[in-house]
């Protein structure tokens, strides 16, 4: 297992060369150079030069993103065009808010989501199950940016209860968070009601329910631990989709989050920060679908067991190399 | 003696959306202590119906129209789920058909067995002791107690086969229901399987129902057998008599013996029973094997037969009481050697 995990990592490192590569390579399409950005239009032509000299921007495509993948992997992504500022250190300000933001939501989803799909599933065609999955189709289709909308209306201009922009206070957190959870709440309900329908009927909750335990033991200890690992994976995706998504909610209701970043940054061409941002997001969603991988293997141990045969095949191969090694150093 | 399980008039429909299976009609069944009896019919005859309806483990699906299921003269029909957890496991256990999926593939065999033996623990034992009363169940079907640690995955068919026997034998139950214990199982594995269950069965008498459509292993452990033809019992008597082919029988269990080979007497091609089995979903007016059947008269397409005593044999069929007058013949001698 700790071999898996290992080469999982390792296995990160050619991704995320592809996606600077990526990123490199479509910011460097966008017409204009970083010195007139920098300067505006009116700079005269020597300065925006000088400037683009100085950030290399005068090198070759292949040399600036060799450059870029080193000073990468120093942990410098560059300064922001406009507050001059390390890129690294703006998001790392920004990201708690984000973060917050993203967990609570999921966090909410997950404790509503699981158990009203659970029951779904245990009371089929019950009123719970028809309310659930309305519910469930309800929150998948409302648009998030009216449904944001709705509620500044209704509760911060109405009722006066809830502020509708900043992060001062957790209060402030509230309508976001109901906002990013409803549609992480449809799609976790909606897998754990599939996945729990299927093993609920399978043979092996029979014979669960034949031993004469408890039917809450059966339901959640046999059946639901068995449709866990597609639920596992949805939540994942909504972890990702939660912070991807974040640039909306973030912007109606002005949280100063990495979504807010983002959106600025693109607004005032600030390259750099736009970088920075989406390869963080990037290595942010590998490192989750990592996890997600690893608690496949601790929840299902076939899953284990093919990642630990793998491993032996891996170390076969590996002795099986050093001794060709050692066969050829013999010989020669 | 009074019967410990008694199954009355059980009918059982699965109704889908597009059809009504008719899966039992009309089931009478009576078990005694310690007593084996067998239920031997071809596919789809519902013998696993029987055993899930006894068990109350039914599809959502299925419903019972009429009938009843007394066991130990409580009724099992319409009992209440903590009824049902006290009797499930504790006085009756099921081995399931199909090994391969009855285990729980993410929890250790081990565990699986020991929560039978803590969901039915009435001496509050310590862990300890129930730690050795699961090893003494492992050792009981052959399997090393370190492999409990084990994930079902890593089993053999068979190895997963006597867990599923070692998890119905955990809490000593009065009654197992074993529905075809063998048939996922090669022929060497199948008689030490069955040999186990014999010995085991020997060993805490207890009351078995054996589910199978081998005639081979009614005969190697059954004291009564049932013979089942789509949704109903045709035939039923002792062992002995029933494969007795002095005696009269039900043109099906008729059927079936000559589609098995007879070691002792030379036949050169066996005789298969005519035509397919009956549709569940379109049964017949009148006897249900009426289609089938190599004796059928106008009145078998038309009425449904009742079931007629033969000496000790009880049988279902139109044929049989036209040709022994009404049945109720008490003899056994005046059966003999008139039909074969
Ligand atoms: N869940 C279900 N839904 C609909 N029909 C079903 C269901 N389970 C069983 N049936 C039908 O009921 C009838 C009896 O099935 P059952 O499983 O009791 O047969 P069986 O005698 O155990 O057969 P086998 O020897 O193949 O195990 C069959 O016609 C089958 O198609
Ligand atoms: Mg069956």
């Amino acid at each position: 297992m700790r071999g898996f995990i290992v080469r999982r990592l390792l296995l990160l490192l050619p991704t995320i060369l592809a996606i600077i590569f990526i990123v490199f390579f479509v910011t460097s399409l966008t017409p204009g150079s970083p010195g007139r950005i920098i300067l505006g239009p009116n700079a005269e032509q020597v300065n925006v030069d000088a400037i683009n000299h100085e950030l290399g921007f005068d090198k070759p495509f292949y040399a600036r993103y060799v450059d870029y993948v080193i000073n990468v992997f120093k942990g410098d992504l560059g300064k922001t065009y406009f507050t001059n500022k390390p890129v690294i250190d703006e998001i790392i300000s920004r990201f708690p808010v984000t973060f917050n933001l993203a967990v609570y939501s999921l966090f909410f989803s997950c404790i509503i989501g699981i158990p009203l799909g659970v029951f779904s599933a245990v009371k089929q065609y019950s009123i719970i199950d028809y309310l659930g999955t309305t519910l469930a189709i309800l929150l998948a289709v409302v648009p998030t940016f009216w449904f944001a909308l709705v509620l500044i209306l209704f509760f911060s201009l109405e009722l006066k209860m809830l502020p509708s922009s900043g992060a001062s206070s957790s209060l402030h957190y509230v309508m976001p968070v109901i906002v990013t959870a409803l549609p992480a709440i449809a799609s976790i309900l909606r897998m754990t009601r599939t996945t729990m329908l299927e093993t609920i009927r399978s043979d092996y909750v029979r014979t669960a329910r034949a031993k004469g335990i408890n039917e809450n033991k059966v339901v959640w200890y046999h059946a639901f631990k068995n449709a866990l690992l597609p639920v596992v994976t949805i939540i994942g995706m909504n972890f990702g989709f939660t912070i991807g998504g974040t640039v909306i909610t973030e912007s109606i209701f002005s949280l100063p989050g990495l979504g807010l970043l983002t959106i600025n940054s693109i607004r005032n061409k600030d390259i750099p920060q736009v970088m920075g941002i989406v390869l963080f997001f990037s290595l942010l969603f590998l490192l989750i679908m990592l996890l997600i991988d690893i608690l496949y293997a601790y929840l299902d141990p076939r899953i284990k067991a093919t990642y630990d045969a793998k491993e032996e095949t891996a170390i076969r191969k590996g002795t099986f190399f050093k001794r060709s090694i050692r066969r050829i150093k013999r010989l020669v | 003696m009074s019967n410990l399980l008694e199954i009355k008039d059980l009918h059982v429909v699965y109704k889908t959306r597009e059809e009504h299976v008719f899966a039992l009609n009309g089931i009478h069944l009576e078990l005694q202590k310690g007593e084996t009896l067998g239920i031997v019919g071809e596919t789809g005859a519902g013998k696993t119906t029987i055993a899930l309806a006894v068990m109350q483990l039914l599809a959502r699906t299925a419903v019972i129209t009429s009938g009843s299921i007394q066991y130990d003269s409580q009724e099992l029909i319409g009992a209440s789920q903590r009824e049902l957890q006290k009797v499930r496991g504790r006085k009756i256990a099921m081995i399931f058909q199909d090994p391969m999926t009855s285990l729980n593939p993410t929890m250790t065999v081990g565990a699986q067995v020991e929560e039978m033996v803590r969901a039915h623990d009435l001496e509050n034992l310590s862990d300890l002791e129930i730690d050795k009363k699961v090893r003494k169940i492992f050792k009981a079907v052959e399997i090393h107690h370190r492999r409990r640690k084990e994930f079902p995955h890593n089993f053999s068919g068979g190895m997963k086969q006597r867990v599923v026997i070692a998890m119905a034998l955990a809490c000593s139950p009065e009654l197992i229901i074993a529905d075809e214990p063998t048939t996922a199982l090669d022929v060497t594995v199948q008689s030490q399987v069955l040999r186990l269950m014999n010995d085991l069965k020997v060993k805490l008498n207890t009351s078995m129902i054996m589910i199978t459509h081998d005639l081979g292993i009614v005969a190697k452990s059954c004291d009564r057998v049932a013979i089942m033809y789509a949704g109903e019992i045709v035939e039923t008597g002792k062992l002995e008599e029933v494969f007795d082919k002095s005696l009269a029988h039900h043109p099906y269990t008729t059927g079936l013996f000559k589609a098995i080979p007879d070691l002792y007497s030379k036949c050169d091609r066996l005789v298969p029973i005519q035509g397919v089995a009956s549709d569940p979903t379109d049964l017949p007016d009148g006897c249900n094997f009426s289609l089938r059947c190599n004796q059928c008269m106008d009145i078998c397409r038309e009425v449904d037969p009742i079931v007629n005593s033969y000496g000790n044999l009880k049988i279902k069929c139109h044929y049989l009481e036209q040709e022994y007058k009404g049945g109720n013949c008490d003899e056994q001698s005046t059966n003999r050697n008139k039909k074969t």
